[in-house]
């Protein structure tokens, strides 16, 4: 059976249709006349055969009997709708209605999938690195979780988490050799002809480069650079926060007044190299300031930034140069209200929120690691506490900063 | 009638307009009436199926979505399905089957076949032949619809409509001659 004879057949069927006779149509197609004679035979016959009428009043009963029923079932409809009121009554009742339970399952379904999506795309830029494209997608879920977690501690180990997934950021994308943007913070080791050690990866400074603040090994960098691709940092912008020669000034100028105030205090220092030998990096912050109060004066201090491979982990060089002087009028303040200070000016200036507040925040934490540290250090707690508030507090005001530098 | 204004039609009865049920029925009454017909081979039957059919047009309204395709086809849709319904229970109470009925009370087939394809030869015949045959011919022959109607009904295409068409003419008269009702 040919498509080619369907097409015949059905053209005849057509003529049939039409008026034509049978042998019209064999008379069109001559070379299927054999096969289309019975064929078209049989659909004129059938053709003739007229289909018995139903009785006149058997259709209006029925047609009577359909209107009955539409007009049950819009009573019935009416009689269920009061029942259920609201948006559930409506929801569930009146198969018209039905509609409405189905836009409503769509659209949860909708909110489903977007949460999922969302949750993934979240996932997978918590791997991303700088330069590519869901990077910003992490940074916005990171400043998300900072601004949603309410206790100051918790926030406090965010921030902490978050710098040092930027300095992971960086040893990444310098490894794998991509070509990013990059910003981290850290502390300045070393200062080299054409470079800078900071927080121990080498940055390459060049006559573009821009140099914000008083350059001092041991203070803090915010470093903008950018990885070119061949494994080098080269910074664009360098911006040094603080450094160390701030509070080694101030560490020999105090001896003058506290042997006078606080005759006790001499014999602290010689404590509490015996008291705590097992004091990490904390045990050395308290020390400080009472060798360099006995003997030599501002680069005694700048020896510590031995420590600094530890301090990077930490986040403590800054607490060891940079004291808030709240702080040291009131040490044990509820640490919670200053964080919260510390959060509306974030809130203002996001961008400053990394370089200036996790300094003082450091400065808590390393407040908070002196108070929990070993069992041993309660007596030296007492004894030094008292010396550095008063080296502190005093001629600070006094002594012009330009000149703590020269 | 457009695929727009069968839209606004099924809006309308959805909405329990007698006047579009009342429209659904006018239109459609004759052409349910003859699929079940020339099924049932009972006038009386056949006209209280068809009153079936439109009730349950009414009951399954709401559920019921226009996607473009005739309100007919869903009527025989209907229509079939009352059907099998019927034939099961004509099955269980034991009802003596219309072919045995009709074998009694007509002429015998030789007779028949000198006087030329009857309805009732007809009907017989096209019980050898399948559902979509038997639509076919029913929608081509009986009722003189177009290939692009009768395709749009049966959800097929033109060119399978008149493939079918040959097949079911073929079919149907292997039938007749089968039954010796039809010597053409």
């Amino acid at each position: 059976m040919s498509r080619k004879f369907d097409t015949v057949l059905d053209d005849c069927m057509d003529l049939l249709r039409a008026g034509a006779s049978v042998e019209d149509c064999l008379a069109r197609y001559p070379e299927h006349a054999e096969e289309l004679r019975p064929l078209l035979s049989l659909a004129s016959a059938v053709k003739g055969i007229p289909t018995p009428r139903p009785d006149f009043a058997s259709v209006d009963a029925n047609r009577l009997r359909m209107l009955d029923a539409v007009q049950n079932t819009a009573a019935l409809n009416r009689q269920r709708s009061p029942a259920m009121s609201g948006w559930l009554g409506r929801l569930v009742s009146g198969p018209q209605n039905r509609p409405l339970l189905r836009t409503a399952l769509a659209l949860a379904a909708v909110l489903i999938l977007v949460s999922l999506s969302t949750a993934v795309l979240f996932a997978s830029a918590s791997h991303s690195l700088p330069g590519q494209t869901l990077y910003p997608m992490k940074r916005f879920g990171e400043n998300i979780r900072l601004s949603l977690t309410l206790d100051a501690a918790a926030r406090q180990d965010l921030r902490t988490k978050f710098r040092l997934e930027r300095q992971r950021e960086v040893m990444q994308v310098l490894e794998s050799r991509q070509q990013a943007t990059l910003e981290f913070r850290s502390t300045l080791d070393e200062i080299g002809d054409g470079y800078w050690i900071v927080g121990g990866l080498r940055v390459i400074v060049g006559d573009d480069t821009v140099v914000e603040g008083q350059v001092v090994v041991g203070a803090t960098v915010i470093v903008h650079a950018s990885s070119p691709g061949d494994g080098t940092l080269r910074a664009i912008k360098l911006q040094v926060l603080a450094h160390p020669t701030l509070l080694t000034p101030l560490a020999t100028v105090t001896p003058t007044p506290t042997p006078s105030a606080t005759p006790t205090a001499t014999p602290t220092p010689s404590l509490t190299p015996t008291a705590t030998p097992t004091a990490t990096s904390t045990a050395t912050v308290i020390a400080t300031p009472s060798p360099t109060a006995t003997a030599t004066p501002t680069h005694t201090a700048e020896p510590q930034p031995t420590d600094h491979e530890e301090e990077n982990d930490t986040e403590e060089p800054d607490t060891s140069y940079r004291r808030n002087p709240d702080e040291t009028e009131e040490p044990d303040e509820d640490e919670a209200d200053e964080d919260d200070a510390h959060e509306s000016e974030s809130d203002d200036h996001p961008d400053t929120d990394e370089t200036e507040e996790p300094d003082e925040d450091d400065a808590h934490e390393s407040e908070s690691d002196l108070r929990h540290g070993t069992d041993g250090t309660e007596e030296l707690r007492s004894a030094v506490e008292p010396v550095f508030v008063i080296a502190v507090a005093s001629p600070r005001s006094q002594v012009p900063s330009s000149s703590l530098l020269d | 009638m457009s695929r727009d204004d069968e839209a606004q039609l099924v809006r309308r009865a959805k909405k329990g307009d007698p006047a579009a049920f009342a429209e659904i029925y006018t239109r459609h009454h004759d052409s349910v009436y003859a699929y079940l017909y020339y099924r049932v081979h009972d006038v009386q039957a056949a006209e209280d199926l068809t009153g079936e059919v439109f009730l349950r047009v009414v009951a399954k309204m709401g559920k019921f979505t226009y996607r473009g395709r005739p309100i007919l086809a869903w009527l025989y849709t209907i229509a079939r399905n009352l059907l099998i319904d019927h034939q099961r229970k004509q099955a269980q109470s034991g009802t003596l089957e219309l072919e045995e009925q009709w074998a009694t009370s007509h002429p015998s087939p030789p007779e028949v076949a000198q006087q030329g394809l009857t309805r009732e030869c007809l009907i017989r015949s096209l019980k050898h032949l399948t559902e979509e045959q038997q639509r076919v011919i029913l929608h081509k022959l009986i009722e003189g619809r177009s290939n692009a109607e009768v395709a749009d009904l049966m959800g097929k295409t033109e060119g399978a409509i008149k493939s079918l068409q040959h097949r079911a003419l073929a079919s149907l008269r292997r039938a007749a001659i089968k039954e010796r009702c039809h010597e053409p």
